[in-house]
């Protein structure tokens, strides 16, 4: 239908006629833009400002009115991680008998075949020397990822 | 449009004046698509504002899939037509552009021989009784060297959506033009 077609060229090009009369706005933009940038970017200071006042305000405010809340709160919070502490040390010290135990028998088994010599020395390591493993592989695993995902090329 | 890639790139690391130089650039082609269904220049004027305004803020979102130019078209439409639907100028913009061109008296207006103009003018009462989208839609679909991959994607349409969609605004058209 050519009627349309040209009905919507002549409509285009009254309209860019009308375009060519419009002054470039690059620049007024560009100045808009930089004023609102600065605007929000004292609004958010001040937000962040007045926020933290009233958060430490609050929180002054709360822990002196809950006092002896507060210092019982701290002190489960004392108790729990020492005893966190301790269950750790524990574990540590678990583990690092149990490697010592370990390496002086692969020291007794030397001289037979290697293989045997390895399997024999795996399957007689503690479950506490597997998490250690597992948990070693895992976090490498994870890095491994992270960082080809991280310095994968863009298609 | 390759050659925008360096201003887009330092519009991300914060220089506003390579933005200004990608509105300067195109800033006509947006005001030619947002003025199809504004009512006034003014209004498309600050509908052109308002689709940059937006671009900057959405900029980092730009993958380069599509090309810059494409991109901010689908911009535009998107804007125009929020615009069209909160101030509900729709309605009269036909009468308002009539005027507007009537006025201006281009050459063009004048080598118009009568019989041509009385069609022209059916033509603008049919498009303006179009609903925004599909005015956009037709609009886009003859403007200069749009392919039909790009009028879908400015539109958030499929490709076949699209034709089809085309198609049955241009029989619209075309019956509506056509003597009973």
């Amino acid at each position: 239908m050519d009627t349309l077609r040209d009905f919507f060229e002549d409509k285009r090009r009254e309209t860019e006629q009308e375009a060519v009369l419009i002054p470039p706005m690059g620049a007024q933009l560009a100045a808009m833009i930089e004023t609102r940038q600065i605007a929000r970017r004292k609004h958010d200071l001040y937000w962040w400002i007045a926020g933290g006042l009233v958060f430490v305000l609050g929180a002054i405010g709360a822990g002196l009115y809950f006092r002896t809340y507060v210092a019982a709160f701290f002190e489960r919070i004392a108790e729990i991680v020492v005893q966190i502490i301790g269950n750790i040390t524990d574990y540590l010290k678990i583990t690092g008998t149990s490697l010592a135990a370990g390496l002086s028998g692969a020291r007794e088994t030397a001289g037979s075949g290697f293989i045997e010599k390895a399997t024999a020395e795996v399957s007689g390591w503690p479950v506490q020397v597997w998490y250690v493993v597992f948990l070693v592989g895992g976090v490498a695993l994870l890095l491994g990822v992270d960082r080809l995902v991280r310095h994968r090329k863009p298609a | 449009m390759t050659q925008d890639i360096p201003n887009i790139q330092k519009t991300l690391s914060g220089d506003t004046r390579a933005y200004g130089a990608l509105v300067d650039k195109y800033q006509s082609l947006i005001f030619v698509l947002v003025r199809g269904i504004c009512k006034t220049t003014a209004d498309a004027q600050e509908v052109t504002q308002d689709v940059f305004l937006k671009a900057y803020e959405q900029l980092h979102t730009f993958k380069g899939t599509a090309s810059f130019r494409t991109w901010l078209y689908r911009i535009a439409y998107n804007t125009a037509i929020s615009h069209v639907r909160k101030t509900k100028s729709r309605g009269k913009a036909g009468d308002a552009y009539m005027q507007e061109v009537m006025h201006t008296g281009s050459p063009l207006e004048e080598e118009r021989d009568t019989e041509r103009e009385a069609q022209y003018e059916t033509l603008r009462q049919l498009v303006d009784e179009l609903p925004p989208s599909d005015r956009m839609l037709i609009e886009l679909y003859y403007y200069k060297e749009m392919k039909m991959d790009e009028v879908a994607y400015i539109c958030g349409l499929t490709q076949s959506n699209a034709k089809v969609r085309i198609f049955r605004i241009r029989q619209k058209l075309q019956e509506a033009m056509s003597p009973s």
